[in-house]
């Protein structure tokens, strides 16, 4: 009881207007490993590199892009502790809507309510802020729909973005190479490329991750697929 | 659901030789024809004045007139919104062959008291027990009916007008449908005070449902909504048995459905019904429903059911109202029936 009395929220407005939290937050996520998603025509594609930190790691055993629901996917840049949490969160979110409305839930609706919990924890009292941004992938009323989600609980729709490392360079380069009529495997493509722009050593099936959303669902590419993407860049 | 007890005498009555011959086994024009006279007499914005068909003489020498004693026309006027065009049926006077014997041991059985169901076979006991079984129901308490029923690109949802406590009849003008959306009506009969209940909060889940995503919600969707608000409350419930009808924003297909109390949905894609006459308009609908109705077909046929349906049972009644919704219009109707 006494306890809770002191346990106000770390999250307090600096003298200039700022929530220091935040900005450090998002620091955090710039640091982290670059992912990119793109919306293609027909669907989108998210892909994140998944540099490990010694050669004695089981590759495969762990995953940055994960399955939220038949239609909607998910990747981070930042904290992947702080990650799993949320795509708990995320999942049961989409798994309520549809126990309510027996509808699966819009991408949007995820998103907003994602964003609502990420914002929850720069407001209440002994919690920090979510140290990752989210990219959320998803295909509803036959369109497809990418956003990105920050620590803030800010959230975009974006035709094509990048987090992470390198986001500035990653940007940049996704401005000259997107168009509106891309298709799905041209899209692969550009995000393998983007991520490469940044990429120090040797890019393999092994450490980046592809996921893509079309009218089928979302679904992870396993590594023999990441493989044939990858000969057919090189 | 709630199940009527029927005295064991009807039930020996309904298995009787003259009562389980099927109605397909006469020929149509050759039979006798029972008249059913709603006595709902339409009025419109506009005063037709079309003379009447030939075989709307009624009550004709053959019909059981003991069934409908005329009555003065009342002069509740009647609301007619979005509707200028509508042509008014001058008579609604339905023909149905019967077989053989049937009027003979059906009306002996009406003649004894007509003003209850001819389950009594005119044994005032037993009608007492049957109406009294309903009415301590609370679902019964206060009576209503509310049906729903699909046409061509249409659907229509109807329901009557009292509100009563048991057998006293208190108002003549209790709306039991609800306008949810462009195209979407919700009917609630049951107990009065969760009609208004359910209804209040329908609106607040469905408007906060429309704000946050900015869009119309689907009557799938809709049903959805209602099934779990009412199993929010599985072990105290509302006691009320919604029917939803709509057209899909987009497809404009027609959807029907009801559910129980505890919110189990029952979609179905000819007609629903619901409320203290429920069996009486599972004949009614069985009868006069037919696929790909015209939106005034659809219209008379509901009429039709709800009104006949009613005019047997004690706690529902007094007056009608009826929704055609229809793509580009919706119309609202009141019909005026007997009011005893």
């Amino acid at each position: 009881m006494a306890s809770e009395r002191y346990s106000f929220s770390l999250t307090t407005f600096s003298p200039s207007g700022k929530l220091v939290q935040i900005e450090y937050a998002l620091a955090a996520v710039a640091a982290g490993a670059a992912s990119v998603g793109i919306k293609a025509a027909n669907g989108v594609v998210l892909a994140t590199e998944k540099k490990h930190k010694s050669i004695l790691y089981e590759e495969h055993s762990v995953h940055k892009i994960e399955v939220i629901c038949s239609h909607i996917g998910m990747v981070y840049s930042g904290m992947g502790p702080d990650y799993r949490l949320l795509v708990r969160k995320a999942r049961k979110i989409a798994q309520e809507y549809f126990l309510i409305y027996k509808e699966p839930i819009p991408t949007s609706q995820l998103v907003q309510r994602v964003a609502m919990v990420m914002q929850e924890y720069t407001q209440s009292g002994g919690v920090r802020p979510f140290g990752n941004s989210l990219l959320i992938a998803g295909w509803d009323g036959g369109r497809p729909f990418l956003f990105q989600c920050d620590p803030s609980g800010a959230y975009f729709a974006w035709k094509a973005t990048a987090m992470g490392k390198n986001h500035i360079n990653g940007k940049t380069f996704l401005e000259k190479r997107y168009n509106e009529q891309l298709e799905l495997e041209d899209a692969v493509h550009t995000a393998i490329l983007t991520l490469k722009e940044g990429f120090e050593g040797q890019m393999t099936a092994d450490n980046i991750e592809i996921g893509i959303c079309d009218d089928s669902g979302f679904r992870r590419l396993t590594p023999t697929e990441v493989k044939d993407y990858l000969a057919n860049i090189s | 659901m709630h199940m009527i007890p029927l005295p064991l005498s009807s039930m020996k009555e309904q298995s009787g030789p003259e009562m389980s011959r099927p109605l397909q086994s006469s020929p149509i024009d050759t039979r006798p024809v029972y008249m059913i006279d709603t006595r709902c007499e339409l009025s419109s914005s506009t005063p037709s004045s079309a003379p009447l068909p030939p075989n709307s003489s009624f009550p004709s020498s053959t019909s059981p007139d003991k069934i409908s004693s005329p009555l003065p026309p009342s002069s509740v006027p009647c609301t007619t919104t979005m509707d200028q065009n509508y042509q008014q049926p001058q008579a609604l006077h339905i023909r149905l062959p019967l077989p053989e014997g049937y009027l003979s041991s059906r009306s002996a059985s009406v003649q004894g008291d007509r003003q209850y169901s001819s389950y009594s076979n005119g044994n005032i006991e037993d009608t007492g027990r049957h109406i009294e079984s309903f009415i301590m129901s609370i679902l019964g308490y206060n009576g209503g009916a509310v049906v729903a029923m699909t046409g061509k690109d249409c659907v229509a949802i109807a329901s009557d007008l009292r509100f009563g406590v048991r057998l006293q009849t208190i108002s003549t003008n209790f709306e039991k449908v609800f306008q949810m959306g462009p195209h979407l009506f919700l009917g609630l009969p049951g107990l009065a005070t969760d009609t208004q209940t359910v209804h209040q909060r329908l609106r607040f889940r469905l408007n906060l449902y429309e704000l946050r995503e900015n869009r119309r919600i689907l009557p799938k969707t809709f049903a959805a909504m209602v099934s779990n608000l009412l199993y929010e409350r599985r072990f105290g419930p509302y006691f009320i048995e919604p029917v939803i009808a709509g057209l899909d924003p987009e497809s404009y297909q027609p959807y029907i459905c009801n559910m129980d109390l505890i919110g189990c949905v029952n979609v179905s894609k000819d007609f629903v019904v619901c409320g203290t006459c429920e069996e009486q308009l599972y004949g009614m609908c069985e009868t006069l429903w037919k696929p790909d109705m015209k939106p005034d077909e659809v219209f008379e046929a509901i009429s039709q059911a709800l009104v006949n349906a009613f005019d047997r049972d004690a706690v529902s009644g007094w007056g009608a109202v009826v929704h055609v919704i229809e793509k580009d219009k919706i119309t609202t109707r009141r019909i005026k029936t007997r009011m005893d």
